[in-house]
């Protein structure tokens, strides 16, 4: 009896309802896009928060004014060894953690163009897991993987979202790695936005300070550990630069620890390998809390934005719903006349809503999935917000017809 | 004995300060079998009455009796009642004019929880009773004024019920057709159904068994 009086209720109404669903429709994509949104900005402000508060970042580079040792370090047969032995004393500590981060264009073989440069940020798993990156599909590197020998001729890559189209998982290319040719493997692509925080380069005396690097545009490849002897100048090169590159880490400590314990701790190993100079850079925390009130500001204005707009769709949607049901209000007098309870007519009119509710969320679900196949999720917050905005818009009509008498229902007088 | 009895009834309508006290201590007995007209001007409170008969409208004090049981003043007793033992036929009909006549003349019986079968046989009898199945497949948009209002009888009568109330049933007809219509309430009446209807014209009401006069709410003259 339901499902009839609901059928021929739609049928009779078939504009009104055409108008109410297509209302649904494009209210329910643009409502669950803005909170879908909202939401997703908060997770990463949370994530944001959990990663970077109470933290102290310091940045080690090369003494720019010890080039002269540095010259005479690499004229040393065992120069390499201690260089490797070095680094491997400064990444292992309980004090902080050791990030190694190069920003290292590679090349990729172009049939027309020859090799062409390509973005390409070079990370350790440290690196991975600090920026909590996430692969949307395939997978991150394997600690296998970030060692690799002279004879080695693959490489594993993963593609910044943007770069999806480009290959698929398993494809292989050829190109240059830090100079050196090899194939890289196409292994997995990373969720959209996945992001990094550099510090800036800066002159002397200056203090580096925070940015966001987005990866969407970029290939990430590991920053290998390659402990081979190398047997010519090629291999030579190739292995000086990875290990000056992981020389020059972002190092992320407790809030306890500072600047003092980390020099002391270079010092001791400088002596100990007889190595060139490394300066220690602590980066202000200002840039890092502007980031903050920027990303609580976009939220903020989101949040506003999401309000109006569910304030306006409810309104309007509820309009509608409160016109139509007043049209229907004389059949719903001739159901109370042959024998309807008004409890039976509400129930006809919520579920009728109900029904038009849901259709509509399926559609919507559909389309969103089609036109956002990635990165917006249907939302339940949506799902629940709607539902309430539904009975919502037929509380009024619920109100006045469970006020009205057989009469000025006839008469369809919900109106007065 | 009577078929329904009403003690003392007093039904108000609107709000303080414009409250409009409808009926005014109405006692009345209707007997079973009885054909009888509530008449009076407009405003007197005739058409109420016959709402209260048909428990479509609360009362707001005074007693109801339905062959001798007193019915309690809520929605859900009442529209049992209605859809047991109440036949309603209201001014302008009140069809549904998406729905073919067979449809509308159905409503009560779906209401009533009869299978599909049983009430396509009901609907079809009825309808031949008003001389209205040959238009089961209309619309009442294509049909007259009398037509519609013979599909508002099949409608009131198909649940087989013991009283039937019409609110000016003829008011809307040409002189041939309001005999046509008054004619099936005879024979209704003939078959033992009560009927009660409400009218203002004198002729309508000389064919009926017994009259009653509303003024001002309250029955003046029986």
């Amino acid at each position: 009896m339901i499902i009839h009086e609901i059928v021929k209720s739609i049928e009779k109404f078939k504009i009104f309802s055409a108008f109410i669903f297509i209302q649904l429709v494009v209210t329910s994509i643009v409502c669950n896009l803005v909170i879908d949104t909202i939401t997703s900005m908060k997770k990463d402000q949370d994530r944001f928060n959990q990663a970077y508060s109470q933290k102290k970042y310091f940045w080690m580079v090369e003494n720019i004014y010890d080039n002269e040792k540095e010259k005479l370090f690499f004229k040393s047969e065992d120069s390499y060894q201690r260089l490797i032995n070095f680094y491997k004393d400064m990444k292992t500590s309980d004090d902080y953690r050791y990030l190694e981060i190069a920003p290292q264009q590679i090349t990729i073989k172009s049939e027309q163009e020859g090799f062409v440069y390509a973005n390409n940020y070079s990370v350790d798993l440290n690196c991975l897991n600090e920026f909590q990156i996430k692969v949307y599909e395939g997978r991150l590197f394997t600690e296998e993987e970030m060692t690799i020998d002279f004879s080695s001729k693959t490489i594993p890559v993963i593609l910044g979202y943007n770069l999806r189209d480009r290959y698929m998982i398993g494809d292989v290319f050829e190109g240059t790695y830090f100079l050196r040719k090899m194939n890289f493997e196409v292994i997995g692509i990373l969720e959209k936005n996945s992001r990094l925080i550099r510090n800036n380069i800066v002159e002397a005396g200056e203090d580096p300070s925070f940015y966001f690097e987005y990866l969407d545009n970029s290939f990430i490849t590991p920053l290998v550990n390659c402990e081979d002897t190398p047997k010519d100048k090629n291999e030579r090169l190739f292995q000086r630069i990875i290990y000056q590159m992981k020389l020059n880490p972002t190092i992320v400590a407790s809030e306890y620890y500072n600047a003092g314990n980390l020099r002391e701790k270079i010092d001791r190993l400088i002596a100990k390998y007889d190595l060139y100079d490394f300066e220690v850079i602590q980066i202000s925390n200002n840039t890092l809390n502007l980031l903050k009130l920027v990303s609580q500001d976009s939220i903020d204005i989101m949040t506003i934005f999401a309000v109006i707009l569910l304030g306006f769709s409810i309104i309007s949607i509820g309009g509608v719903l409160y016109v139509k049901l007043s049209k229907k209000i004389p059949d719903y007098a001739v159901h109370l006349i042959v024998g309807a309870t008004k409890r039976r007519i509400i129930t006809y009119l919520v579920t009728e809503m109900i029904a038009i509710f849901l259709i509509s969320h399926i559609f919507s679900f559909f389309i969103t999935k089609k036109l956002f196949p990635v990165q917006v999720s249907y939302s339940l917050t949506w799902i629940i917000i709607s539902v309430i905005a539904c009975i919502g818009a037929c509380i009024i009509p619920i109100y006045k017809l469970t006020n009205q008498n057989i009469d000025s229902l006839l008469k369809g007088d919900l109106y007065v | 004995m009577y078929k329904i009895r009403l003690e003392s009834i007093n039904k108000f309508y609107g709000k303080e300060p414009n409250i409009v006290h409808a009926l005014k201590d109405v006692t009345l007995g209707i007997r079973e079998g009885e054909f009888l007209a509530i008449m009076g001007r407009s405003g007197s409170g005739k058409s109420t009455l016959l709402k209260v008969l048909g428990g479509l409208t609360g009362i707001h004090s005074g007693r109801y009796y339905y062959e001798n049981i007193e019915l309690k003043n809520n929605e859900r007793q009442m529209s049992l009642y209605r859809n047991r033992h109440i036949g309603f036929i209201v001014q302008n009909y009140a069809l549904l004019f998406d729905r073919t006549v067979f449809e509308n003349v159905e409503l009560p019986l779906r209401y009533a929880g009869i299978s599909k079968r049983k009430r396509e046989e009901k609907v079809l009898e009825i309808l031949e009773q008003v001389g209205m199945e040959e238009l089961a497949e209309r619309f009442p948009g294509e049909l007259s004024g009398g037509e519609c209002q013979r599909v508002a009888i099949a409608r009131a009568i198909v649940n087989n019920p013991d009283i039937i109330l019409a609110d000016e049933p003829t008011g809307a007809l040409d002189e041939e057709t309001e005999k046509v219509i008054m004619n099936i309430f005879a024979k209704l009446n003939e078959k033992g159904k009560t009927v009660v209807i409400v009218t203002h014209d004198y002729h309508i009401a000389s064919q009926l068994n017994r009259i009653i006069y509303l003024k001002n709410g309250e029955i003046v003259e029986r």
